[in-house]
């Protein structure tokens, strides 16, 4: 599904389309989500809030280069994420994960992102990485 | 007792040799050309072998990987009565042990070939690993199995690795592929991607930090360093790390210890260091970007990533695969795939490497889409006019020995100097289509060309052109 709200003038432009996946919309993944949403217009912005709907979308030709930005609740929703992997062969990824068990970070280092963010960390910082990563 | 087998069409080199080898009391076979060599090897196995660069069939260098891949696997010392170390550089990425020059002495002999048997020995003598897990890199040409062979004896310990090579040539799964077949492999993969790091983050992201060491800092958190504990820590794109980051990261690096921002108490973590870059690291540390006591800790192993212009050979059969893939992906049947597009992806040069003809299929096949073969056309358009415009420059150069920029210079060159570019670049035309029609056969070569053997080996050689290119 493709996020659709309107164009502000303060967004800046990207090389690169942000390729948001938040299967929740509870605190404080809104407000990462949110944080995110105000960074990037909305044509540079695809949301998925289904695996499956992430999966078809990653299943069809891309004819640009996407960043990803992965919100992932639970170990199940990490789980599914990592079902994908070899479908992010290519995309720079951001993935937030729910907690710092070590059995959740061991399996998001499977994944291997180039960032490793947690639900409770600053969006200020993971908004500061993002940024650097779609130049 | 070992076995040697010289090859030299040069009957006293052969002598030598023979003579050397027997004092050691080791056993010595000569034969005077390629085609013999690999006769003899094929029904007999030798420890070392001696190969003469200029034989009276071929190059030496061109035939190093047909011996390599023999069975038994001998060790290759090059010998080479021309003082070329670009042909050095080209024997040992090509397998060889190592590279003698002539006039032949008794210790330019001895001690390579007794370091190429100890060396063979140890590595009888040591495990042999379980077949590597290539982690889905697909290649088979020389410079790709030596980068193979590189991530077999990187796994086998826990030495630093360094992987070089241009963006795009697959740095990350390499590494990843060291830490799969490492005993580090049930253990955490920790990536850090350098440049996705804010200068202001790297320091408490590798380290982490306590609760309260800067504003915003609510709660402690465990840095990458620390979580790479047991596995491995990839640093893609190395030379990216601040300067001040390296000084803080060689101490981890020689004492496995480090300080969270804001804590008082040291932390251990056992990891196993694998960086990557694809700029010239060397000249970094020349300009002092880099430190040279960090470059020195980190290449312990290094594992150079060719460019995929440098690998054609490879481009079938990685386009194949991805095509396969992507075709599955897509929920696509596999297409037919026309000359004209293989042609193409031959002849341009790939400046994004493998990452880049992944996309470019990807374009290919989204172009296509229920057309049942890929032609050039399905291509992206920047890639189709690179190989049009490269094609019309070599043939209006082929019309002009001197470039027009040159007349509009104060100064004409002398004619002596566009005289001389002119030969060269005809010359060099010549002997690649020459190579090209004969199917690189040396016989067919001379006759057609009235040139001496002699004589076309040393104009091959100063174009550094191969009768193997026109086998291909």
């Amino acid at each position: 599904m493709v996020y659709n709200y309107p164009e502000k003038e303060s967004w800046r432009v990207y090389h690169m389309k942000l390729l948001l996946y938040a299967s929740t919309t509870q605190p404080p993944w809104k407000k990462i989500q949110e944080y995110v949403k105000k960074r990037v217009s909305y044509k540079n912005l695809e949301l998925y809030q289904t695996i499956e709907a992430l999966k078809q979308r990653l299943c069809q030709p891309k004819e640009e280069m996407f960043v990803g930005f992965l919100l992932v609740s639970d170990r199940e929703g990490l789980l599914d994420i990592l079902s994908l992997r070899q479908l992010f062969l290519d995309i720079p990824t951001i993935l937030i994960i729910p907690d710092k068990e070590k059995e959740t970070i061991a399996l998001a280092h499977r994944f291997r992102p180039n960032f490793l963010g947690f639900k409770d960390d600053e969006p200020e910082k993971i908004s500061q990485v993002l940024e650097k990563m779609l130049g | 007792m070992a076995k040697a087998l010289i090859v030299d069409d040069d009957r006293m080199v052969c002598q030598t040799i023979s003579n050397v080898v027997e004092s050691l009391n080791h056993q010595a076979e000569s034969v005077r050309s390629l085609e013999e060599c690999l006769q003899t090897v094929q029904s007999n196995e030798y420890d070392v072998i001696f190969l003469d660069v200029r034989m009276p069939d071929g190059s030496g260098i061109d035939f190093l990987p047909r011996i390599c891949k023999d069975p038994s696997s001998p060790e290759v010392i090059i010998i080479t009565g021309y003082g070329d170390p670009d042909g050095a550089e080209l024997a040992i990425k090509n397998g060889a042990w190592d590279y003698v020059e002539k006039p032949l002495s008794l210790r330019s002999i001895k001690l390579p070939f007794l370091r190429a048997l100890q060396y063979r020995e140890e590595k009888k003598s040591a495990p042999q690993p379980v077949s590597l897990r290539k982690e889905g890199i697909v290649g088979e040409s020389p410079k790709m199995e030596t980068c193979f062979d590189m991530v077999a004896k990187a796994a086998s310990n826990d030495a630093n690795v360094l992987i070089t090579g241009e963006t795009g040539t697959g740095k990350e799964l390499f590494a990843w592929a060291v830490h799969n077949n490492s005993s580090r492999a049930h253990k955490n993969f920790v990536v850090v991607d350098c440049t996705a790091l804010p200068e202001t983050l790297v320091e408490s992201v590798l380290f982490g930090h306590s609760r309260g060491a800067f504003t915003g800092a609510n709660k402690s958190r465990e840095g990458l360093i620390k979580q790479s504990d047991g596995g491995t820590l990839f640093l893609d794109e190395v030379a990216e790390l601040p300067l001040s980051m390296q000084k803080k990261f060689l101490r981890v690096l020689q004492e496995r210890k480090f300080r969270p921002v804001g804590s008082n108490q040291e932390m251990k973590s056992d990891f196993r260091l694998v960086a990557a870059t694809n700029q010239d690291i060397e000249s970094l540390m020349k300009q002092g970007k880099f430190r040279e006591d960090l470059l020195f800790r980190l290449r312990s192993l290094v594992i150079d990533l060719p460019p995929l212009r440098e690998n054609k050979e490879d481009i079938k059969k990685i386009a194949v695969h991805y095509l396969n893939k992507l075709s599955d992906r897509f929920g696509m049947e596999n297409k037919g795939v026309s000359p004209e597009f293989w042609r193409m992806l031959h002849q341009y040069d790939w400046p994004g490497n493998v990452r880049e003809l992944i996309q470019a299929l990807e374009h290919a096949l989204a172009s296509a889409q229920s057309e049942p073969t890929l032609h050039p056309q399905h291509l992206p358009e920047h890639i189709r006019i690179q190989v049009v415009r490269e094609s019309v420059q070599k043939n209006k150069k082929d019309k002009k020995p001197y470039k027009k920029k040159e007349i509009q210079r104060e100064e004409l060159p002398q004619l002596k100097e566009v005289r001389e570019k002119a030969v060269s670049e005809t010359e060099k035309e010549y002997l690649k289509d020459l190579i090209t029609l004969t199917g690189g056969n040396i016989q067919e070569a001379i006759r057609i060309s009235g040139l001496s053997r002699s004589r076309l080996y040393t104009l091959l050689k100063k174009y550094n052109l191969s009768p193997s290119e026109g086998r291909k």
